[in-house]
């Protein structure tokens, strides 16, 4: 279980995140919503240590952020993050030389999945197609968080496709996965649990299924609520 | 690890060369060389009370120029220092000595070797404040030490400097110190750079009566008047009763700015009366025995007529020394001088005989106008004369020393520093810096 | 080896791929200009005693008498070996500096990367570090190839009769460059690594600070470098500010002075140590 404790954190003079805390656990997948600038990519680099905090804590399975972290979680950004002089087989081959958690069926899987050529150079890639290298650095590593930021900005429609389709596969099955994203429509049907983020807090943090259950709304409904309301 | 060859081909290759630098470095340097005393008459170990800094210079090998120290009759190659002893290392055998001996005592002064005056029991310090703090040159304050070698008991003293009447000085500095425990005769050189006034000042101190101003006992320039410029003789014994002063004047000044004499007179200072007395031109001597009354040697006046052109320079044709209540003259006839005694009272020359130098030029060098001191290369100490020279005989002068006997008038030593190596000693130049007697008892560090 | 060590190894070898291009092109540049300037120097020796021999109607022997012998130390003090080592300097600066922007001003951010692999983030530090220095003493080793061979080629292209008899080794102990360059003078070279690394080690802990908290960290970085250097140089004041120069013995001050600079590289490396774990943003 990923959990944030209260964390706050400020960019200069501006409060980003006011005490923010909620859970994301295996097997689930775990949605941040709230509008641009809410803070949902800095809880997220906050999560890989990426970014201090003013005050808070993280804890993942209950240890504190340590290097080993890096072998149970892993942080998908929303731009290419591998130098772009390397080839795809490089890029896997870096990933292969540092992570003992590198699953390279898998990753063989998911270049064949996402019709990428490992002998193609990441600079040259379409923006789709870095998206997927991306995916690619993430999923082939046998780890129990991955936290996605963004996965759809920018992508297109057909791109958007499969990448929904990782979501439905096993290539997240048993994972807990914590996602931002703006075009929540694409995955809401997979996603279990929403935490809405408004003012630097944790404004709501509802089960999607018992929402639409319960009170007939969908997360969409809820967020237009929030945030139009 | 195939990933790994660039890294593993540059540190490798980082390695091999420097490795191999080492190598050469060690393998290609000339061998370590030594110094020695060659002795052409009498034995080495009248070099014993002699100590200097050897600095050789191979023309066909840079590298193959070490430094030497020569104390207590051997030659020590610097270059063999560790990278601390080097740092602190000074280059005057003496002064390293008192670091060696008294390191807390010279810690904080002006480690120059005319500021240390050492006697069997005590150290005496006599420095300007400006000779440790550049920020107050200018200064007329005057620090004393004295520091007794049995009980390391140290006594420290800053005094004022009364400079005479009419007289303002910018730069001051000891020339050399004097000592009967507990009195200090204390001399001092001070220049104005404005008017280009310069003043050898004499004070007394007493250490276990000491003052806060001190008021000069003699101001030899305006002693010996017509202007000009007043050297004082280097001295080894620092009990001796009488200062050796040669005074320079009818002083021009040449279109190159340079400064020439043509007069030069040689008086000693009496330390005990505080009075100067002018030593006889060897013609105007009434009781000079045996005199070479045919000999072309004309008196100091003329022989300096010449002095200040740029290649007809020419030592003096005095020459003047003291060791305790006895006052030295000789007359320089090149490969010999004609030594006297010189009766202070009487104001008497009292010949002596004749003693042959090794060469025409050892132990007399040329001293110009600029210079404070004399006698650099010349001094008594123990009743033997000591010179110091160059032999030019050979293609590379080679440094030359001569020890004689005042009583005997013999020759004891004379000797070259060469090394052993024949072959090398044709492109090694040596030259000889820091000269300095120590007489016995005085030089063990050990 | 362990896990920790072999780690550290492919992280430096992948920081010098990186590079060593650049490594590989100042080492050519440095090759190149050396060359030129072994072989010019000894053109115009020749040119001029041909000159001499034709102006003087002499024989060749009197021209080399007139004109002195052909002495290696005019190559080794000749622009063409300072140049490259001044290039090569500058550099190495520039690319203590390089070597971490780039990771955040990349066309993409490897920054992210670096800092989520599972070794200690010092691990990146000192491969940085580690592969600046390959990049020193690479080029330090180059040159001095090059010394060697320029030496013999010299040995060819002159008369031995005419050619200055210092051997070569003599010559490099007698040069300024080389004196900092070559571990000729333990002391000396021990003494200028020193001041280096910490140089090196301050730079870093200013952009690691920049990296951290922005404008105001850079203000901070160089107060602190400031600090360092006033550190550095303070025992070589304080004779002045004592009114005594002669207050510490130089091997007493060149000691405090080791320390202070020992000091002020371990400080860096545990403030970058903090700021890379603790306080950087990507």
């Amino acid at each position: 279980m990923i959990e944030v404790n209260n964390i706050y954190k400020s960019f200069g003079k501006k409060k980003v995140l006011n005490g923010v805390s909620f859970t994301a656990v295996k097997g689930e997948i775990t949605c941040l919503v709230g509008v641009n600038g809410v803070g949902k990519t800095t809880i997220l680099n906050a999560i890989m240590n990426l970014t201090p905090l003013k005050k808070g804590s993280i804890l993942i399975d209950g240890k504190p952020l340590s290097v080993d972290s890096y072998n149970h979680i892993a942080f998908i950004p929303d731009a290419a993050i591998m130098l772009p002089n390397m080839t795809v087989q490089e890029a896997m081959d870096f990933m292969k030389d540092y992570y003992k958690t590198w699953n390279g069926n898998r990753a063989k899987e998911i270049v064949k999945f996402f019709r990428l050529n490992p002998s193609d150079r990441i600079s040259n890639l379409s923006k789709g197609n870095q998206a997927k290298v991306n995916l690619l650095m993430g999923l082939a590593l046998d780890v129990e968080y991955i936290l996605m930021d963004e996965p759809f900005s920018g992508i297109d429609i057909f791109t958007r496709e499969q990448i929904t389709e990782v979501f439905s596969s096993r290539l997240v099955e048993d994972r807990g996965v914590l996602i931002t994203t703006h075009e929540i429509q694409d995955i809401e049907h997979l996603i279990d649990r929403v935490i809405l983020l408004d003012n630097g807090v944790v404004y709501k943090d509802f089960n999607a299924e018992d929402m639409r259950e319960t009170e007939g709304k969908s997360v969409v409904d809820v967020m237009r609520e929030v945030y139009n309301g | 690890m195939n990933k790994q060859y660039k890294l593993i081909g540059f540190v490798a290759f980082i390695l091999i060369v420097f490795i191999g630098f080492k190598v050469y470095d060690v393998s290609a340097s000339p061998e370590q060389m030594n110094l020695t005393v060659s002795t052409e008459l009498g034995e080495a170990d009248q070099m014993e009370d002699i100590q200097f800094i050897a600095h050789t210079f191979n023309y066909t090998n840079y590298q193959q120029s070490p430094n030497f120290e020569f104390r207590d009759g051997s030659f020590q190659n610097l270059n063999n220092q560790s990278m601390f002893e080097a740092m602190d290392y000074h280059f005057s055998p003496s002064v390293n000595s008192l670091i060696d001996r008294y390191r807390s005592f010279v810690r904080g002064k002006s480690q120059s070797p005319n500021h240390f005056t050492e006697t069997d029991n005590h150290v005496i310090y006599t420095a300007f404040m400006s000779d440790v703090d550049w920020n107050v040159r200018g200064s007329d304050k005057l620090l004393i030490s004295s520091l007794n070698k049995s009980t390391e008991e140290e006594k420290d003293f800053e005094v004022n400097l009364q400079i005479p009447d009419g007289s303002s000085s910018y730069y001051y500095s000891v020339v050399d110190t004097y000592v009967n425990y507990s009195e200090l005769t204390i001399i001092v050189n001070t220049y104005n750079s404005t008017n280009e006034e310069e003043l050898t000042l004499i004070y007394e101190f007493d250490i276990e009566n000491p003052t806060d101003t001190l008021t000069p006992v003699a101001h030899l320039e305006s002693e010996l008047g017509q202007g000009g410029k007043v050297q004082v003789s280097t001295n080894v014994n620092p009990a001796n009763r009488y200062i050796p002063l040669r005074h320079l004047y009818d002083i021009e000044e040449t279109m190159y700015g340079e400064m020439i004499y043509s007069s030069v007179d040689f008086y000693v200072y009496d330390r005990q009366t505080q009075e100067l007395t002018a030593i006889p031109s060897f013609e105007d001597s009434a009781t000079m025995v045996d005199g070479d009354d045919s000999s072309d040697n004309s008196q100091s006046d003329t022989a300096n007529e010449n002095n200040g052109t740029s290649d007809d320079y020419s030592p003096d044709e005095m020459i003047v020394l003291t060791e305790n209540e006895s006052v030295y003259v000789a007359q320089n006839k090149g490969e010999s001088v004609e030594w006297y005694t010189f009766n202070v009272e009487s104001a008497d020359l009292q010949q002596v005989g004749t003693l042959d130098m090794a060469n025409e030029s050892i132990g007399r060098e040329f001293v110009d106008y600029y210079q404070t001191t004399f006698n650099n290369t010349m001094h008594v100490s123990d009743g033997k004369l000591y010179a110091s020279g160059v032999d030019f005989n050979q293609e590379i002068g080679a440094p030359v020393f001569q020890v004689s006997d005042l009583a005997s008038l013999e020759i004891l030593f004379y000797g070259a520093i060469q090394t052993d190596d024949p072959e090398l000693n044709e492109v090694l130049e040596i030259s000889v810096y820091e000269y300095e007697i120590i007489p016995d008892g005085l030089e063990s560090n050990d | 080896m362990s896990h920790s060590v072999k780690s550290f190894i492919k992280l430096t070898s992948f920081e010098l791929e990186r590079i060593s291009k650049v490594f590989f092109g100042l080492i050519g540049f440095t090759l190149i200009s050396n060359l030129i300037g072994y072989i010019f120097p000894i053109l115009r020796f020749n040119q001029d005693i041909e000159e001499y021999m034709i102006s003087q109607n002499i024989s060749v022997e009197m021209a080399h008498d007139a004109l002195g012998p052909f002495s290696f130390d005019r190559v080794l003090n000749s622009g063409w070996i300072a140049f490259p080592i001044v290039i090569g300097v500058t550099s190495i600066g520039l690319y203590a500096l390089f070597t971490w922007y780039r990771e955040w001003f990349g066309k993409n951010t490897f920054a992210y990367r670096l800092f989520m692999l599972p070794v200690p983030r010092t691990q990146v530090f000192f491969s940085k570090l580690v592969t600046i220095y390959i990049g020193i003493y690479s080029l330090i080793a180059v040159q001095m190839l090059s010394v060697f061979g320029g030496y013999q080629l010299t040995n060819w292209l002159i008369a031995d009769a005419v050619m200055d008899p210092n051997p070569l080794i003599s010559l490099i102990h007698s040069n300024f460059l080389f004196a900092y360059l070559f571990p000729v003078d333990t002391g000396l070279y021990f003494t200028i690594n020193l001041i280096g690394l910490t140089g090196i080690l301050v730079v870093f802990t200013i952009i690691l600070l920049e990296r951290s908290y922005a404008l105001k960290g850079f203000g901070l970085g160089l107060m602190y470098a400031g600090f360092v250097i006033v550190l550095g140089i303070l025992p070589h004041f304080i004779g002045e500010f004592a009114g005594n120069r002669y207050l510490l013995f130089y091997s007493e001050l060149m000691i405090i002075t080791y320390i202070l600079l020992a000091l002020a590289s371990i400080g860096s490396i545990i403030w970058s140590r903090h700021l890379i774990n603790r306080k950087i943003t990507i």
